[in-house]
């Protein structure tokens, strides 16, 4: 199908996070009008994230990002934690080859969105902050029905192609009829807090130099057995801390989320940290964590979906990542828009190409890989007997006294014998957790 | 760090209220019937909900 009505844009992008500024940008820089709108006073001011970006993605689209982007801290440090209520055993895996070259970073969303804005910007991209886009403007074609625009408040404005990045509870994909209400256990509820401490005090707490960082993941009490994880990661002057948990699993335990958070502040390992520091800021966020099973339809006349919206996040247990997706989202979109506005025909067939190069890029790859990752991870366990289990077999080979040692089988054997764990769920877990990741 | 209350942790944020449009209402009946107040209380890290004595969900 070929556009026939005057548009006011080329394309309309909804939503000024990472992946609507990326597809904004770019668009712009190829030389196509294009209007951003964001429903918060300036971009970044509603966004929210954990706080590392790997950064790979985002560097191809803007070569000299780690110099010129508000970047934090550079991430050589990955500390993977089972935290128990009196211990913890954990895997400390730093890597110089991690800061050369630079894989990850730590960002606060208010700058970086902000940053990508001006960015859009000087590309030309019209940025319209403070503007609620109420619904998508439709009509009826031959091939069905064709998204010709956005309606915000009493105005109309018409593009031959509206991106929709408003996010992981994208409303604009939902109305469009791209995408049903997701099941509670394909989402998690996000809680944050950054906390300011001396650059000094930071780098000797988490034992860094110059600009490396740390990024802390937990699983066990810090969530008090509800399945999710905390994590605390460092930037320059502060520490983002939070933790993630999933609202079935919040819901079946009858939980309070913020009654989980404060245990996670207050953790006799977690607490140390924190000592002395200053809250900056406390916020939430909706957190997809359904992986593939949540890419849907993510292409229709007239319209592609972007980002969190398109259900692009995915935990592994190891890595959490949403915004390295969202940029490898957009990045496939605005080629694909491109190619289909020079070839003036933007239909459902002609987008479909975003899909096709979403799922030949990683992002789609990396979905596709760890698409097991999402149930492995709803295994109850996982959130309290496995680490302390683990706890009990170091302890018997650490707590020397005096008594004869046995061999470390024997101390394992014994810990898992008073464990409510099975062999039997050892096998299978240890299965399932080989295919998943 | 300190302790701080979910109201105090919330003073450090900026908001902009949305006086003309507040966008938030529940549907008290749903809510009920199906238990989902209950769920709204304990999953908002805002605080925004909160259940009264006679069992509605204010915000």
């Amino acid at each position: 199908m070929t556009e026939t009505a005057e548009p006011d844009f080329e394309v309309i992008v909804i939503g000024a996070g990472i992946a609507g500024c990326v597809t904004a940008y770019q668009l712009a820089r190829q030389g196509r009008s294009v209007l951003l709108i964001e429903r918060g006073e300036a971009p970044g001011s509603k966004n929210l994230s954990g706080g590392v970006l790997y950064s790979r993605g985002i560097q191809r689209v803007f070569p000299d990002f780690l110099n010129e982007a508000p970047v934090e801290r550079r991430i050589t440090r990955n500390y993977i934690n089972f935290l128990n209520a009196d211990s913890s055993v954990a895997i400390d895996y730093k890597d110089a080859r991690l800061a050369d070259p630079v894989n990850a970073v730590t960002v606060l969303r208010a700058k970086l969105d902000a940053w990508l804005a001006e960015k859009c910007e000087e590309a030309g991209a019209l940025i319209m902050p403070g503007v609620r886009v109420d619904r998508v403007l439709t009509e009826d074609g031959a091939a069905g029905k064709r998204v010709v625009g956005v309606q915000a408040g009493d105005d109309e404005l018409r593009a031959l192609v509206v991106v929709a990045a408003d996010g992981v509870n994208s409303f604009i994909a939902k109305e469009a009829g791209l995408r049903e209400k997701e099941p509670q256990h394909h989402l998690a509820v996000g809680v944050k807090s950054v906390v300011s401490l001396p650059r000094k005090t930071i780098e000797e707490r988490f034992n860094l130099t110059g600009d490396e960082g740390a990024a802390i993941a937990a699983v066990g009490d810090c969530t008090e057995g509800v399945g999710g994880g905390g994590f605390l990661y460092t930037n320059i002057d502060s520490l983002s801390i939070g933790i993630v948990v999933r609202l079935d699993d919040l819901t079946a335990k009858k939980k309070v989320v913020t009654d989980i958070f404060d245990h996670f502040l207050e953790h006799r390992f977690i607490a140390p940290y924190l000592e002395g520091g200053e809250l900056l800021e406390y916020g939430c966020h909706l957190v997809a964590e359904g992986g593939l099973d949540m890419v849907g339809e993510i292409v229709m006349d007239g319209m592609v979906v972007v980002g969190d919206a398109a259900g692009l996040t995915l935990n592994t247990g190891l890595t959490v990542r949403g915004m390295d997706l969202a940029v490898g989202s957009a990045v496939a979109a605005a080629e694909a828009i491109n190619s289909a506005l020079e070839q003036k025909d933007t239909s459902k067939a002609v987008l479909a190409r975003y899909r096709d190069k979403l799922f030949a890029s990683y992002v789609g790859k990396d979905m596709k890989t760890y698409a097991k990752a999402p149930s492995f991870l709803e295994v109850e366990r996982m959130y309290k007997e496995y680490g302390e289990v683990f706890a009990n077999v170091l302890y018997g080979a650490f707590n020397l006294d005096t008594q004869p040692r046995e061999h470390l089988r024997k101390v394992a054997r014994t810990s898992l014998a008073r464990s409510p764990l099975k062999m039997r769920q050892l096998v299978k877990d240890g299965i399932a957790g080989a295919r998943a990741l | 760090m300190k302790p701080l209350s979910v109201p105090e942790r919330l003073t450090k944020n900026r908001f902009n209220l949305d006086e003309q449009e507040s966008h938030i209402e529940v549907n008290q009946e749903i809510a009920k019937a199906t238990g989902t107040g209950k769920a709204l209380v304990a999953c908002c890290p805002a605080h925004v909900y909160a259940e009264e004595s006679d069992g509605t969900i204010s915000v």
